[in-house]
């Protein structure tokens, strides 16, 4: 389980990246990331230590018939 | 062959027609020039025909041929594709302002490739802006209109290639798929449409939304015909690093080999969650039809596909915001209300949430792969779980309702781009108010053509494709 991204700090990532926002849009971006971090949680939590990016391009591969 | 006859041609027909000199190219875009300036004002699929320049291009083919000299197996067939693919010279819209003044500095590779198979382009299509919505609306250009009927929504984000191609304007169009964008439209708009595995086709000057996700690939009228111009797509390109070099099969040669002794799978979970009930009857309807041709039909349990919808979404939103995000910080004006909305969500994900979704990608193939893969051969699934909606009814623009509307939508497909799994999308039937229904099928890694096979014998026992919308 994760907890929220609260619309301020939306705000200030946004902000941080050059990005300018709005009361709307910082709740919008808020609303979004907690969401799916949420539903992400538990697969990530699973991650094992040595897993990384790069595992993809090796199973598409090994996947082939 | 009079106009009708010759725009009822699929594209491979239309190629044999050329090729056994039954009808010129030059009658052909005449014909298809002819249907797409008439359907226009009721679809607002194209963005720009050029009729002219077509029209030369086809008497150019038809003297190549009297010279006996064949360009490939797309021989003067016209297509239009999504304005997302750079010709050298010439600015492509993306849907939106943002391109609208940058001429591409060099050809798209599928675009080339095309052309080296001997298909003419005559015109480019209307899309989602940025490739960025799953509905067809468009803000700038105006909303994108179903040829079954035009008070319905396309899908997206490659809406203009599957209206077009259902209202038989173009014999087929290239799209892009990073969360459905050929499948939904294909589905919505009675079109056949293949996501090819990711890496399979070249993306070298399409314009980017999520490098991870992004894949090339037609829409067309029939399955038949989307092996045919995969054919020429697929391979090697020293212009995308990852293009994969593996040698591409004869996809038309094992697209006619027997539906007997595949395997289909249909989902237990996740899939049918909520599903129509007249779709989820089309869906078994296929199923039926299948096992007619002598495949079989299993059930089979899923994964957490939820968890990998949402590691789908982070990518996208990540990648789009980084892509985008010079010109967000300078000319966000120039973007519609719902797609800045979409494309400043990506700045609130967390680094390592983002690296986080790429590690799970691995994680999830060899599962689904495991799971799924040793005991089929493809899982069968609808595109979408509801109905056609109206174009008014999801006009949300950039509000709050937004970003539910747009998870539903693209809920069924984006697990086929988190996999980069190939999916063919192909129709099913229609509901009772005449809207099309598109089922996909999604197979192992670079196996397009266990898709192909059992497609093709799908639209040979049904007549679904072969039904045009009465404009």
């Amino acid at each position: 389980m994760t907890n929220s991204i609260p619309p301020d700090v939306a705000a200030a990532l946004l902000g941080a990246q050059g990005i300018a926002s709005t009361p709307e849009s910082a709740e919008a971006g808020a609303r979004f990331a907690t969401l799916v971090l949420g539903k992400s949680a538990k697969a990530f939590a699973q991650l094992a230590f040595e897993d990384e990016a790069s595992g993809y391009t090796a199973a598409l591969r090994k996947g082939a018939p | 062959m009079n106009d009708s006859a010759i725009l009822e041609l699929s594209c491979a027909g239309l190629a044999r027609a050329i090729r056994d000199k039954q009808v010129s190219a030059a009658k052909a875009m005449e014909a298809t020039l002819a249907r797409a300036q008439a359907v226009q004002p009721k679809l607002n699929a194209f963005l720009r025909i050029d009729t002219d320049l077509a029209l030369d291009a086809a008497r150019l083919a038809d003297r190549d041929l009297a010279r006996g000299h064949l360009r490939g197996p797309l021989h003067g067939v016209p297509m239009a594709h999504k304005d997302m693919y750079y010709r050298e010279g010439v600015a492509s819209s993306y849907g939106g302002r943002i391109g609208a003044s940058r001429p591409a500095p060099s050809t798209a590779t599928a675009l080339a490739r095309l052309d080296a198979a001997g298909a003419i382009q005559f015109g480019v299509l209307n899309m989602a802006e940025c490739a960025f919505g799953p509905t067809g609306h468009n803000y700038h250009y105006g909303h994108c209109r179903n040829a079954w009927n035009p008070e319905y929504i396309t899908g997206g984000s490659s809406s203009g290639s599957a209206t077009a191609v259902a209202a038989r304007a173009t014999y087929a169009a290239l799209g892009s798929d990073t969360g459905g964008s050929i499948r939904l439209p294909a589905s919505f708009c009675g079109a056949s449409g293949i996501k090819p595995t990711y890496g399979r086709v070249s993306r070298a000057g399409a314009m980017p939304l999520s490098f991870s996700m992004d894949t090339v690939g037609p829409l067309a009228r029939t399955v038949e015909d989307c092996a045919l111009i995969l054919s020429a797509l697929a391979g090697a390109d020293a212009r995308d690093p990852l293009a994969e070099a593996r040698e591409v099969p004869d996809y038309l040669a094992q697209m006619r080999r027997s539906a007997a002794g595949l395997t289909i799978g249909k989902p237990r979970q996740y899939f049918y969650d909520g599903c129509d009930a007249e779709i989820a009857a089309l869906m078994e309807a296929s199923l039926e039809t299948f096992r007619s041709l002598g495949a079989t039909v299993v059930e089979v349990d899923l994964p957490d596909v939820d968890a990998w919808n949402a590691a789908a979404t982070m990518i996208i939103s990540s990648e789009a915001a980084s892509v985008h995000g010079n010109w967000l910080r300078t000319r966000p004006h120039e973007y519609s209300a719902q797609v800045r909305a979409r494309l400043e969500q990506g700045f609130a994900i967390p680094a390592a949430a983002y690296i986080d979704s790429l590690r799970l990608r691995g994680v999830a193939l060899r599962e689904f792969s495991e799971r799924v893969f040793s005991k089929v051969d493809v899982l069968h699934a609808p595109v979408v779980a509801f109905q056609t909606p109206g174009i008014a009814e999801t006009d949300v623009g950039g509000g709050p309702t937004m970003a539910a509307l747009l998870a539903r939508l693209t809920r069924l497909t984006r697990p086929g781009n988190f996999l980069g799994v190939p999916a063919l999308s192909l129709q099913a039937g229609f509901t009772k108010a005449g809207m099309p229904v598109g089922m996909q099928l999604l197979g192992r890694p670079f196996d397009e053509a266990a898709l192909f096979a059992l497609g093709h014998a799908y639209q040979g026992a049904t007549d679904f494709h072969r039904k045009a919308p009465a404009l």
